[in-house]
């Protein structure tokens, strides 16, 4: 069991991760549960559909933001900037939807906005077949109907 | 797993937050990915709704033009019409022709306010507009009042309107109490529009005026403001600026009085390029300069630096500008004119280890303008032993930056005195002109040649290097 102001968190493998509750409570998720229900805080929380590896990126990234919250002077915003610009550079792709949908079930929205700039930014200024070769994206159009959308907004194209 | 579609397969509102931080032209493109993506871009929250991805060549007919015009406003319609959510992050609205769609701009407009939205930019500007003139140019749109039915608290932090009225302010109607920047261009203030609207930004941080008309005087409250840049804004009297936070102040226009609240100024800006008269404004700039002795960062033109040494005390006999470490000039060096306003800044600001000149503006010589000694007499120009040192020089300059060089006879004579004294010198920039010859030659290859000349120069300092940067 956790000792004081530390929760246990469990990933869906099993894996269990003390964390500092300051850290677990970054996830708006986690927060509202220890903040409903107290025996939440004593005992294990279950992270349902995260497995051991993307918990512990999960809490790796926490870590960092809860102690620069904390204390501006030690962690400062370029410290963070070229910290989430590693982490997410750091990623493959499965990781990187793991983490996206993760984070989206725990609310940790810094992290959720960061992993979707990083999807984004991997879309911009390419072609549309180059973004269907690196996300694997199946053109289900028929050419009529891909035709139809270049008519309707013929100043994107 | 490997050739899986992984990303498709995300909850749509992940989708939409990826392609929110797209620009809304590529957003609106992903509809083409595949079935999955064609209804996504509907429901981005950055919507940025540019005349210009629709009406691009110039050569185009007028009547062309119109009907593109007309695409682009039934576009608009259509988007919102189909906007599914309450809130988004940023609306953006740039139209250089809405006279012809008044009724729409005015369903777009309320569309707009009405919206839990971030950030709004709607810019009905026209750029053929000619700014000595910002009096003659309508605006006729507003941006109407919050249909407040059900009380929602405003989270808009960022408004930028251009050519577009203020709200009315009514009581209760409007809360802009999250708005942290304002910035306005193109439109008529009156005191009590900017005043009533200023009393509901209580949060207010930055407020930017570009190209604004008065016909009144100017009056500003802002508790938390930390920035104001009056650019090009023509006030009838005084400004009068209430703001004890103020940090950063950037003018821009005729020589005006400001009345403010110096305490904390770190930064400010001063050009008074739109001056048409010289006359001797010397004593009223060396009392604001006094004003804002706390300022680090400070920004002059070569107005200033001819009108300065003008003034009762052509060479301060005390520096005053003890905190300044960044000296910008933008001085054009074409004659001599400026030396002494130099010299001035040079003997006030003891503490400067960042001098820069922006060579890239108009040369403005005023032939009225008197040096306040024999101008052969000055330190840039006397050779030998008795040559006037300046303490900033000699002992604290670090950096000297020249942006826009020619090689000029004046620049060369300046950056040889500074080399000669400056013993502390770390690092000297020469940006190359990017100005061509008339024929539209590039002369790039003449202005390095001119560079050539530096290193040959007496040089003081032992650790100097010298960066060359072209365009």
């Amino acid at each position: 069991m956790a000792s004081k102001g530390n929760l246990t968190l469990k990933s869906c493998n099993g894996k269990e991760f003390i964390v500092e509750e300051k850290v677990a409570v970054m996830s708006t998720t986690i927060k509202n549960m220890v903040d409903v229900d107290d025996s939440f805080a004593q005992g294990v929380i279950p992270i349902i559909g995260v497995d051991g590896k993307i918990l512990a990126k999960l809490i790796e990234y926490c870590k960092e933001h809860a102690e620069a919250d904390e204390d501006e002077e030690v962690k400062s915003e370029e410290y963070l900037k070229k910290f989430d610009e590693k982490f997410v550079d750091e990623l493959n792709l499965n990781d990187l939807y793991d983490l996206l949908k993760a984070s989206n079930y725990l609310e940790i929205t810094k992290l959720l906005n960061l992993l979707c700039q990083k999807v984004a930014s991997m879309i911009k200024g390419k072609k549309p077949e180059e973004i269907r070769r690196i996300f694997n994206i199946k053109n289900d159009f028929t050419p009529e109907e891909e035709e139809e959308i270049n008519r309707q907004n013929p100043w994107a194209f | 797993m490997k050739n899986q579609d992984r990303l498709s397969s995300l909850h749509d509102n992940l989708l939409v937050t990826i392609i929110s931080f797209l620009r809304f032209k590529e957003a609106v493109k992903t509809s083409i990915l595949s079935r999955r993506w064609r209804f996504i871009p509907r429901a981005t929250r950055n919507m940025e709704f540019l005349e210009s991805d629709f009406v691009k060549p110039p050569h185009d007919s007028e009547e062309i033009r119109q009907n593109k015009r007309r695409a682009f406003v039934e576009f608009i319609m259509g988007w919102i019409g189909n906007y599914q959510d309450s809130s988004a992050d940023k609306f953006l609205l740039k139209f250089s022709h809405p006279e012809n769609h008044r009724l729409q701009m005015q369903q777009i407009l309320t569309f707009a306010i009405n919206l839990q939205v971030k950030a709004i930019d709607v810019d009905f500007a026209n750029p053929t507009w000619n700014q000595d003139n910002i009096e003659d140019e309508h605006t006729f749109l507003q941006l109407p009042i919050v249909n407040n039915n059900n009380n929602r608290r405003s989270n808009i932090e960022s408004l930028r309107l251009f050519s577009c009225n203020l709200p009315e302010v009514l009581e209760r109607s409007h809360d802009f109490s999250s708005l942290k920047s304002v910035s306005l261009g193109w439109i008529t203030l009156t005191r009590v529009s900017i005043q009533n609207f200023l009393r509901k930004c209580v949060a207010l941080e930055n407020l930017i005026l570009e190209k604004c008309y008065y016909n009144d005087s100017f009056v500003v409250h802002g508790p938390r403001l930390e920035t104001l840049v009056l650019d090009k804004s023509y006030p009838h009297g005084p400004c009068i600026v209430n703001a004890p936070n103020l940090r950063i102040l950037k003018y821009s226009g005729i020589v005006n009085e400001i009345i403010f609240d110096s305490k904390r100024i770190e930064e400010a800006e001063l050009d008074f390029g739109l001056e048409r008269e010289y006359e001797d404004w010397g004593d009223f700039l060396y009392r604001f300069l006094e004003h804002i002795s706390s300022v680090k960062t400070l920004t002059l033109c070569t107005y200033t630096l001819q009108a300065l040494p003008n003034g009762e005390e052509p060479i301060v006999s005390k520096p005053f500008l003890g905190c300044v470490k960044h000296l910008i000039l933008k001085a054009s060096l074409v004659d001599r004119s400026e030396f002494y306003g130099i010299s001035f800044l040079l003997n006030s600001c003891p503490n400067l280890q960042i001098l820069t000149f922006d060579l890239n503006v108009p040369a403005r010589i005023f032939p009225e303008y008197e040096a306040p000694f024999n101008i052969e007499q000055h330190a840039f120009l006397l050779r030998g032993p008795y040559q006037l040192i300046y303490t900033s020089v000699e002992k604290r300059l670090k950096s000297v930056v020249m942006r826009g060089f020619k090689g000029e006879t004046n620049e060369l004579v300046v950056l040889r005195y500074l080399l000669k004294y400056a013993r502390n010198l770390e690092s000297l920039h020469i940006h190359i002109s990017k100005k061509t010859a008339r024929d539209g030659s590039s002369l790039e290859a003449t202005y390095i040649e001119k560079v050539q000349k530096i290193p040959k120069f007496d040089i003081a300092s032992q650790k100097l290097r010298i960066f060359l940067h072209r365009k």
